[in-house]
């Protein structure tokens, strides 16, 4: 079917209201996307007719929540392109997935190995990283960025030396939208012998991706930000790559045979999912997923790019005259993500965002956007302005969004 | 939606600049920090028998933080540490107390009630109080 944003709008219960009207503009998915109809039933349903704990249990109940947990794995799976689920490790989001990894793989370090990132990276793919400095003696080194926030891959031959490690990048950047080209990165990081993982929080919520063809040994992504329930989130890891890192959370449900002593672990994925997993979330993970699958992806793809593009032309057009607008933005021709990211000089981002929720309802994100370095990078102190867009926002949410930030512009300026 | 917080009076209040910049010679100087969104606060202070004479600050925050660092500077001369304290409690409490709990708005703060349902912004209000606080503090335990 035609991609048509109002049929999709009318899947959002939050979009609706009272009088089926919208007076709701919602442009901060990037932080938190809405959750469509499909997933709210789906957790309703799992709860009402199917909870029960997994794994172990031995009745109907425990059964059918078996099932409907390791069915989103495999909507997991499907969705980004790998043929065997359990490769697939349900997490609580794209941080815990970082931290997992961190953990697990920094007890692998010595004094003097490296970690490559990027300046561009959101906080918890930088902190996690920097904790293991004090504890391995390790050195964490960044690839450069350009102006417009893209992190110069190419380069990567020339940063990468024989005690990297790990190479830690953004996918997709949730400030500016630029979409990091992976192209030279997994040939160069598997010379080396070092593991590639890639942040892909923000790319997820835009359609499948061939994960397997990015040649990253680690994904990790969050449910709440591709219309799912927040508390999930998933770490995908290549088998061979997978077998070689240890558990770092343990107790029950990913354990093999217990002695007072000693134990062995789960199969993959298990073993890495000690304790009872978010299992609700998971069925709504899954169903969000299944929901996105079955947009018709090029309209889908279609749709936000235009009104991407009509977001940094209204931009650009109301700081003609004045000069007081700069997007931080790559070039559309790059492959990029609907999220534009802006300060209007003279104007704090929380005044922006105020200003345009008080009076318009159009929710926004102001600050450093867990980016602070890249902000400071690019020279603002004060953080930015950031526009997400998701399936069910409309040609109105733009047109009110550029009245809205004229009018912010006319009065507080 | 809620109440508009950009009200002719704050707009006015934040775009003043009489005591925005730097004193010739300050005796103090503090600086508060609100880690949460960046903004920060530098006070100068002129201060004679423990008594605040003039203030002057630099600001970089949000038109909030910038309106209430020129209505602090504009009624702060006479204040001492322990006024200040006294300034900051009145202030926090009116913009946090809500229904019949209402605290009244002390007057030279009073162009700031349309900001207490907006209780991220609170501290925006507070962050020019928290620099005089730290001159003063610094003050003090030099003494
Ligand atoms: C690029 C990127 N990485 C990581 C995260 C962290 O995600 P979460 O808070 O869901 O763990 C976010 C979300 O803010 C993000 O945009």
């Amino acid at each position: 079917m035609a991609f048509d944003p109002r049929q999709i709008m009318k899947a959002f219960p939050i979009l609706e209201s009272g009088t089926g009207k919208n007076t709701l503009h919602y442009l901060d998915n990037a932080a938190t996307a809405q959750v469509p109809n499909a997933v709210i039933n789906a957790m309703v349903a799992h709860d009402a007719g199917r909870r029960a704990n997994v794994k172990r249990g031995i009745h109907r109940l425990a059964e059918s929540a078996t099932a409907a947990y390791e069915n989103a794995r495999e909507s997991v799976a499907r969705f980004i392109g790998v043929q065997n689920p359990a490769e697939i490790i349900f997490t609580s989001g794209t941080t815990h997935g970082i931290n997992l990894l961190a953990h697990s793989l920094g007890n692998t370090l010595k004094p003097g190995d490296e970690i490559l990132l990027s300046p561009v990276e959101h906080h918890s793919n930088l902190v996690p990283w920097q904790m293991l400095q004090d504890r391995f003696g390790i050195h964490i080194n960044f690839l450069p960025m350009d102006d417009n926030g893209l992190i110069d891959t190419g380069s990567i031959t020339e940063y990468i030396t024989p005690r990297t490690r790990i190479v830690s990048l953004s996918h997709g950047s949730n400030v500016t939208g630029a979409l990091t080209d992976t192209a030279a990165l997994g040939d160069a990081v598997h010379e080396h012998g070092a593991v590639l993982i890639l942040d892909g929080a923000q790319v997820i919520p835009h359609g499948p991706v061939d994960l397997p063809a990015l040649k990253a040994d680690f994904y990790v992504f969050s449910g709440h930000k591709a219309y799912g329930p927040s508390g999930i989130g998933v770490l995908w890891g290549r088998m061979e790559q997978l077998e070689k890192v240890s558990p770092v959370f343990s107790g029950g449900e990913m354990i093999g045979d217990v002695k007072l002593l000693t134990s062995t672990y789960a199969e993959i994925p298990h073993r890495f999912e000690a304790g009872t997993p978010p299992i609700t979330q998971a069925v709504g993970l899954g169903a969000a997923l299944d929901w996105l699958h079955r947009l018709d992806q090029p309209g889908l793809n279609r749709h936000l790019m235009t009104l991407t593009t009509q977001v940094i032309n209204g931009l650009q057009h109301l700081s003609v005259e004045s000069n007081a607008i700069r997007i931080i933005h790559p070039a559309m021709d790059t492959g990029r993500l609907p999220i534009i990211s802006f300060i209007v000089r003279g104007i704090h981002p929380h005044d922006v965002c105020q200003f345009l929720s008080d009076r318009y309802d159009i929710a926004l994100r102001g600050g450093f956007h867990c980016a602070q370095p890249l902000h400071e990078q690019l020279g603002l102190p004060e953080g930015s302005t950031r526009v997400s867009l998701a399936a069910f926002n409309t040609q109105e949410d733009v047109d009110i969004l550029l009245e809205g930030i004229a009018e912010c512009m006319r009065i507080l300026l | 939606m809620t109440e508009d917080i950009y009200q002719d009076p704050i707009i006015r209040l934040s775009k003043q600049r009489e005591h925005d910049g730097f004193l010739d010679s300050p005796d103090i100087r503090g600086t508060a920090d609100n880690p949460l969104c960046g903004d920060r606060v530098t006070v100068e202070l002129d201060i004679s028998d423990g008594i605040i004479r003039h203030m002057k600050y630099q600001v970089r925050g949000c038109l909030l933080t910038r309106a209430s660092c020129a209505n602090l500077a504009g009624m702060i001369e006479g204040v001492d540490i322990s006024g200040i304290h006294r300034l900051r409690n009145e202030f926090n409490r009116a913009l946090s107390s809500q229904g019949s709990d209402r605290h009244e708005f002390p007057p030279p703060v009073a162009v700031f009630s349309p900001v207490a349902p907006h209780k991220s912004r609170h501290s925006c209000l507070l962050l020019p109080y928290d620099a005089v606080i730290d001159a003063m503090d610094a003050q003090v335990s030099a003494d």
